[in-house]
């Protein structure tokens, strides 16, 4: 979004005016759903994450000094929100269902998700299902390393910054993200063609 | 054999760096010219990239339908809920009701022995009923009731 429109429509928004935040969710909201469905996995949790990050947004209309652009402080905010959520997760498994330390998928795993997207069902199968297993092997940093350097190709120093960690920190949880899933995919490396 | 120098990129962490261009140019270009002498780490650099191309790297769909309701929901949620249910005045006298229960449970008292019955079903009910009501029960309602009271303090419509 041009830097003209979003301090605009910061001050309308500061005014009291809901259309302008109205906007400014529809600017950003694809882009931040996209990120946030990759960093948890999943389309209910990220569109939750998605949310919070605005209304945070929202609730601290007044104090946000534009040092960055909204789009940053919300990717920002949106990556800690799903490391929070993906450390719960990860606790809850491992205390009441000890499945995925065991590594044993769920059966509904298997069932094709009606709501699923065209390009869901695509990747929907035994070969999504062993990268999901593999990336929730991943400690929450780690996954979210990977995703945002791998996926959304962002370099490796505006993760440390988002972070708030050390560049070398986010190198090692890279390093680390990609041995795990060398190892665990192995098998599926070898036989694709 | 290698030479020092250039043993330090024998290294699975250098070959990451190396594959996200990670690593600062000179660094890079040492890399490269590694890689012309070193097999090893050829075959390496080779299996990485052939895992990292297994993850999938299409962008998520959220249909433009998803999204506005997505928005739409955002929108419904900045705007604060009307609380015509919870008036001060209706919290009070839910507080007051709890207040009453409370006096009554702990002023009643516990149920006496009763009569047993001839038949053994019969029995066995009536001795179930016949039982003095657990202490710990009368003490979770005690609680159950003070969470009230603290639910509607957390609520604001107590005061």
């Amino acid at each position: 979004m041009d830097t003209c429109l979003e301090k605009a429509l910061l001050t309308r928004i500061r005014e009291g005016d809901d259309s302008g935040f109205e906007a400014l969710v529809a600017a950003h909201s694809p882009r931040l759903l996209s990120l946030a469905w990759r960093l948890v996995g999943n389309r209910e949790d990220a569109e939750e994450i998605a949310q919070e990050a605005f209304l945070r947004l929202h609730r601290g209309i007044d104090d946000f000094r534009g040092d960055s652009s909204v789009a940053t402080w919300l990717y920002r905010t949106a990556t800690r929100l799903a490391i929070d959520h993906l450390r719960r997760r990860k606790l809850r498994d491992q205390i009441f269902f000890f499945r995925r330390s065991n590594e044993e998928a769920d059966p509904l795993d298997f069932v094709p998700d009606p709501a699923a997207s065209p390009g869901e069902r695509f990747f929907a199968g035994e070969v999504r299902q062993r990268i999901e297993r593999a990336m929730q092997r991943l400690s929450a940093r780690q996954r979210v390393v990977f995703t945002l350097r791998h996926h959304e190709e962002m370099p490796l120093r505006e993760i440390a910054a988002a972070l708030g960690l050390e560049e070398g920190t986010v190198k090692a949880h890279l390093h680390r993200a990609v041995r795990i899933l060398r190892q665990d995919l192995k098998d599926l490396r070898e036989e694709s063609p | 054999m290698s030479k020092p120098s250039e043993d330090v990129f024998c290294h699975p962490e250098s070959l990451t760096l190396f594959h996200y261009g990670e690593l600062d140019p000179a660094d890079h270009l040492r890399l490269e010219k590694h890689l012309q002498g070193c097999a090893a780490c050829r075959r390496e650099l080779a299996q990485l990239r052939a895992t990292l191309e297994i993850l999938p790297k299409v962008e998520p769909e959220f249909s433009p339908e998803e999204v506005r309701s997505f928005n739409e929901r955002v929108g419904r949620s900045l705007r604060p809920k009307q609380r015509h249910f919870f008036r001060p005045a209706y919290g009070w006298s839910l507080a007051a009701t709890a207040a009453v229960l409370l006096m009554v449970t702990l002023h009643s008292p516990a149920p006496g022995p009763r009569e047993k019955s001839p038949g053994v079903a019969l029995r066995t009910a009536s001795e179930i009923e016949s039982l003095p009501e657990p202490e710990l029960l009368l003490n979770m309602e005690l609680l159950e009731n003070l969470d009230l009271l603290q639910e509607l303090e957390g609520t604001g419509i107590s005061g």
